[in-house]
């Protein structure tokens, strides 16, 4: 009988013990999430750009008469954030999530439908008509509005501008150009110089498609949300122009956002490349290449109807999440500094190359700026003059998976296994496959 | 009368204990939870009971059977040579009159402690068009254009074998290496008075009595490549048309890229044990009979 006892004992006591387990963790994980009411944490990504950008915004904050305010702002890459949001949502938990956190613009939707009521909805504490429409429309969904616009990724086309005169072409010759003028100046670029056009893997090429598509105010889905490959003009030209970029071999193939694709730009390998106002700070880390890179507005689409020169590649909001106990504070915070403060603009503008699109700051001083590094132009002026054009889309829950449906037939039409034709089918049947239709 | 349980039996129970109730929380409950959700739809934290529809769905499911293509071929490629090679070396190792015995172990066994990530990123490094392998090549005069390891469909299956080589071989070599310091050499010297040539001991002598240690190397890698991930999403993300995209990768991409839905990941997940344990079973089977 004894025995029984000390068995049921062990038991017992084997069940606390995974009690105390948990107890813990948990307590470990408030921790992390603002254990006093004047500690927001924040997870974002990109240790030169948004992190001390936000950590300047609590600065700010503090000196704005919040002596006790403390941001913890905890480094995560993209990928891993989105995977840690997704496992705590899922799971239930709202213990051990940040009060703020840092989503791309293409992943917005997906979150703010999948996971409705996990977000604040933000539209009755700030001012959204003071931010760039189509960041609005980037973090609205059921006419909430559950994020606040951060940086714009406006886009623009930067080249070197002495291979493009060793190619015989002068800064008045890229001006306006269309998407085959600049394939045309790159076979002759590659021909004169023997430089590379540019630096990306032609089929994992998405980012073109999505520059080109949102220049005319097209996504990978119609008005119903459906998938929009096939009859798609701006996937149907640029899937042409990819192709003779690959077949040229105009690109250097490596990842375009890796180590080794900022290497062949920053290297002096590469003539141009088309991307957002946040790549300026790559270029210009390039010391060596001061006073040799010039910009101008993205190439146009020949095709198709209400194409422009102006696009977005990329950009980020921040978001509050509606469990977190500090949900007030975290509002309060980013409507006062990052929907209010003109002189924390300019500043992380001039420190950090941040181009917000908060409308009012840019017709602060600091957009006058004239950058010695694109000769004395004025860059940041231009590019938000230029974000002010671009025509907003909807994201959709589904741009990941649409993404992945062309890279995953791209190389065969490049090597003729598959007409244009073939391929947006192949396209289309690969993404309703993945989204289970 | 029921006979009376020993009091040694009840000693054993104080032991199991624990190790039941740890096991059931943390091995049992999530196998029968991903059963459980593996017969849902789930769109983010919207989750519909939908009965066999995933699994109907998957049968259909052509990047699915593309995956599990790329998976064989790996391991109808890789597990051989892998295998092999391990073997040979460790033959080599296990030489008597070979020097420096220590550092030629030590370096073909530092790949399979390296951080995986990291060799993953060397070896992209290493495979651009104007990588050191390319160079090296063309110094050579092996080739006339650089290769374009990382987004050529066929080139890049070899480099993600070459690469799982690398990293691997040196792993299943120590095991070999243990089971051929356990030959006897008494054997090997009857082999020899009985008139055996060298040939005719590796394969007769050395091999057969290796043999237990050949199939747990062979159902280990086999589970390995089925399960292959990481060195597939560093070196090529899956591309280009996957066609080095393993369902591991796809399975992570249902949870994590796509619409988070586990529940088909759970039902592809299942697919995959199913078939890890068929291919364990035959691969124990056939050596087994012999």
């Amino acid at each position: 009988m004894k025995k029984k006892w000390a068995v049921l004992l062990y038991s017992a006591l084997s069940l606390s013990l995974l009690a105390a387990c948990s107890d813990s963790g948990g307590n470990e994980a408030k921790q992390s999430a603002g254990s006093d009411d004047s500690t927001l944490t924040v997870w974002a990504w990109d240790k030169n750009f948004n992190i001390p950008i936000m950590e300047m915004a609590g600065e700010y904050y503090k000196k704005d008469g919040h002596e006790d305010f403390k941001v913890n702002v905890v480094e995560m890459s993209n990928e891993d954030t989105k995977q840690k949001m997704v496992s705590g949502f899922t799971s239930g938990v709202s213990e051990g999530l940040p009060d703020i956190v840092l989503i791309e613009d293409y992943d917005t939707q997906s979150f703010f439908i999948n996971y409705e009521d996990k977000f604040a909805e933000l539209s009755n504490d700030i001012a959204f008509e003071e931010f760039a429409q189509y960041k609005v429309d980037a973090v609205t969904h059921n006419d909430g509005v559950y994020a606040i616009p951060f940086d714009s990724g406006s886009a623009g086309l930067y080249y070197r501008t002495d291979y493009l005169e060793e190619a015989g072409y002068s800064p008045e010759d890229m001006q306006d150009l269309t998407w085959s003028e600049f394939v045309q100046i790159g076979k002759d670029v590659k021909e004169k110089t023997g430089k590379w056009f540019v630096a990306f893997i032609p089929n994992r090429g998405t980012h073109y498609m999505q520059m080109a598509m949102q220049s005319a105010g097209l996504w990978y889905f119609d008005d119903q949300g459906k998938v929009f490959f096939k009859d798609n003009p701006v996937i149907r030209e640029m899937a042409v122009i990819l192709k003779d970029i690959e077949k040229n071999q105009l690109a250097k193939p490596v990842d375009y956002f890796a180590a080794e694709g900022i290497g062949a730009v920053t290297s002096g390998e590469v003539a141009a490349v088309n991307s957002a106002v946040w790549y300026s700070a790559t270029i210009k880390s390039a010391e060596d290449q001061a006073g040799k890179w010039a910009y101008t507005n993205i190439p146009k689409l020949e095709t198709v109807e209400n194409a422009t020169h102006f696009s977005n590649l990329g950009g980020s909001s921040w978001a509050v999440l509606e469990d977190s106990p500090n949900k007030d504070l975290a509002i309060d915070f980013l409507k006062t500094e990052f929907a209010g403060n003109d002189e924390f603009y300019q500043e992380i503008l001039v420190d950090k190359g941040a181009v917000g699109t908060y409308i009012p700051s840019q017709t602060g001083e600091a957009y006058q700026y004239k950058d010695p590094y694109f000769n004395d132009a004025q860059i940041y002026k231009d590019f938000s003059e230029w974000s002010a054009e671009i025509p907003g889309v909807d994201y959709g829950v589904n741009t990941n998976v649409a993404v992945d449906a062309l890279r995953s037939v791209l190389q065969d039409y490049f090597d003729d296994k598959l007409t244009l034709d073939e391929m947006l089918e192949q396209a289309e049947e690969y993404y309703n496959m993945q989204v289970g239709e | 009368m029921k006979p009376k349980k020993s009091s040694g039996q009840r000693e054993v129970w104080k032991f199991i204990v624990f190790a039941v109730i740890f096991g059931s929380v943390f091995l049992l409950y999530p196998i029968f939870y991903s059963i459980y959700i593996s017969f849902h739809n789930m769109q983010g934290i919207q989750s519909v009971f939908t009965g066999f529809d995933n699994y109907i769905r998957m049968f259909h499911d052509k990047v699915f059977v593309k995956a599990l293509m790329n998976n064989f071929t790996y391991l109808i490629f890789q597990v051989p040579i892998m295998l092999v090679l391990g073997l040979l070396l460790a033959f080599i190792l296990n030489s008597p009159k070979l020097k420096g015995k220590n550092f030629f172990m030590l370096a073909l066994f530092l790949p399979c402690v390296t951080s995986l990530v990291s060799y993953a990123v060397l070896f992209k490094m290493m495979f651009q068009v104007s990588g050191i392998v390319n160079k090296m090549l063309l110094t050579i005069g092996l080739i006339q254009d650089p290769i374009n390891w990382l987004n050529s469909p066929f080139w890049a299956k070899v480099t993600v074998i070459m690469a799982l080589c690398w990293r691997w071989t040196g792993y299943n070599m120590i095991f070999y290496l243990a089971g051929l310091q356990n030959i006897s050499t008494e054997t090997l010297e009857a082999a020899s008075i009985d008139g055996a040539n060298a040939f005719q001991k590796f394969f007769f002598v050395i091999i057969l009595q290796l043999k237990p240690v050949i199939v747990f190397t062979t159902i280990t890698s086999t589970i390995g490549t089925i399960q292959l991930f990481d060195e597939v999403v560093n070196l090529t993300g899956g591309g280009p048309s996957n066609e080095t995209l393993t369902a591991a990768q796809l399975i992570y991409n249902h949870s994590f890229v796509y619409t988070s839905n586990f529940g088909y990941s759970a039902t592809l997940s299942w697919a995959l044990v199913v078939i890890i344990a068929i291919l364990s079973v035959i691969q124990l089977a056939v050596t087994n009979k012999e």
